[in-house]
């Protein structure tokens, strides 16, 4: 999946959450500092900039890429999670098939997830794209058909609203943080709904079996 | 060199106020950087423009970073990782409150200290009035052996000056202790409790007014010398002492640099 196939991948991420980003900032005004849209925003915009050099890269490459882009435009807490995520995945990725088959993409994920949660210092239940990334990574690495992931993750950041936030800008709210739905969360699931949907039937491959 | 200072916050305003109140403290013998803000005139911090005050608080003995909330630590972090190798390992982010660990990170940093010492004395820069055990310490003096043959050497003077041992004479006050072998102790009574007089912490947290009779007792072998010169230093309120900057030379320096967004010390 090098080349334009890699591309048109980070650019449905990045078109999604261009278009998301009001509904973002408005999540992130109740329990944050209102500024989560408006902040992703502007790096899915520097990434899509940069076509003209991301656009032909690898798969592995241009995640890096891509993240680093992230680190030096998104800013707050955001910048550097997302950036961390996405170079984390390029890394792992690195040398390997060009498609990943999933249990590839799985492992990758795996420790991509894991240095956000070391990043972070931060786990499952603590209210933040952890919640979204977690669940998600353990479905890729399970049988569970492709089909069900991007809903899976779409629930699993509903199911933030009513947690209590223990760590992140929300934490601050304390009790107050419950019955909102994490920004963070909401930013991951949409991005992962936008990959997935844009998924040629090739990455698809059927689910391995244990 | 001393380890120099690097400040993070979400605020322009408040990265800027705080390193005046670094400056106010040390002048410019500390490197100093800071940045605050999302680049484009709002709140927030940013990888770019922390790597800058890396670059211009640069010390070949350290830089201490000091963040705000939460995302400036981790902009700070990502932006330590992406320094070279060699220089990776010598930026670290003290746990520490802001202005507080800034400032008293920085009035360690000018003593002469260590990254190590630096850090953990930010780190207790919203601790109670007990000094926290000091840091061991490659700058520091080695303590004479129990068996040393050399003699305590004990004197005393009043404080003088209008403030005492307040921020800016205790600096001076220790930077003078710290250019001496031996091992001094002060205190404000002869029994006691004796103080570290080569820690700006320890020192400052006498809270010793004017009036207020200083006690030291030295033993190392430089001891004559080093209570001639401390001693000299507290009467003269601490106004003049070759080889170091006055207090005023210190304010001069403010108001000179700050406007720049980074700053970088001559010191």
């Amino acid at each position: 999946m090098s080349g334009t196939g890699s591309w048109a991948l980070i650019q449905a991420a990045a078109g999604s959450l261009i278009a998301y980003a009001d509904e973002l900032t408005e999540l992130d005004r109740a329990i944050g500092d209102g500024d989560h849209g408006i902040n992703m925003k502007r790096g899915a915009e520097a990434v899509l900039a940069k076509a003209d050099s991301l656009a032909e890269l690898c798969l592995a490459e241009l995640l890096r890429q891509s993240g680093m882009t992230l680190v030096m435009t998104v800013g707050g807490a955001s910048g550097p999670l997302y950036g961390t995520l996405l170079l984390e995945l390029g890394k792992a990725l690195q040398g390997q098939a060009d498609p990943p088959d999933r249990a590839t993409l799985a492992a990758a994920l795996g420790a991509a997830v894991a240095a956000v949660k070391a990043r972070g210092r931060s786990d499952c239940g603590q209210k933040t794209m952890l919640d979204v990334l977690v669940p998600l990574q353990q479905a890729l690495a399970s049988t569970q058909p492709v089909t069900s992931l991007g809903p899976l993750a779409l629930a699993a950041a509903a199911a933030t609203t009513p947690m209590l936030a223990t760590r992140g800008r929300a934490s601050f709210l304390g009790e107050r943080s419950i019955g909102h739905m994490d920004p963070g969360a909401r930013s991951s699931a949409l991005m992962l709904v936008a990959l997935l949907e844009a998924l040629p039937s090739a990455a698809a491959s059927p689910p391995l079996t244990p | 060199m001393t380890v120099g200072i690097v400040i993070v916050s979400h605020s322009p305003k408040v990265a800027e106020g705080t390193a005046d109140m670094v400056r106010q403290m040390v002048g410019t013998m500390v490197p100093l950087g800071w940045c605050g803000g999302d680049g484009q005139g709002g709140l927030g911090s940013d990888v770019g423009a922390i790597l800058k005050a890396i670059e211009a608080a640069w010390s070949d003995d350290g830089v201490a970073v000091l963040v705000d909330l939460g995302g400036a630590a981790m902009q700070a972090e990502m932006a330590i990782e992406l320094l070279h190798e060699g220089r990776r390992a010598r930026v670290q982010i003290c746990e520490a409150p802001l202005v507080e660990g800034a400032v008293i990170g920085a009035t360690e940093a000018s003593s002469g200290s260590d990254l190590a010492a630096v850090r953990a004395v930010a780190a207790s820069a919203l601790g109670a009035a007990t000094p926290p055990a000091r840091p061991a310490s490659a700058a520091d003096a080695t303590p004479p052996a129990p068996d040393s043959p050399e003699p305590i050497r004990r004197g005393q003077a009043e404080l003088v000056n209008a403030v005492g041992l307040h921020a800016r004479p205790a600096v001076r006050f220790t930077q003078t202790a710290k250019s001496f072998q031996s091992r001094i102790e002060v205190a404000l009574a002869a029994t006691g409790p004796w103080a570290d007089a080569k820690s700006p912490v320890q020192v400052m947290r006498l809270r010793a007014g004017q009036g207020r009779v200083l006690h030291l007792q030295v033993k190392g072998p430089d001891a004559d010398a080093a209570l001639d010169a401390l001693l000299q230093l507290i009467r003269q309120g601490f106004v003049d002492s070759p080889g170091l900057q006055s207090s005023r030379d210190v304010e001069n320096s403010l108001g000179v640099e700050n406007s720049r967004g980074v700053e970088k010390s001559i010191g």
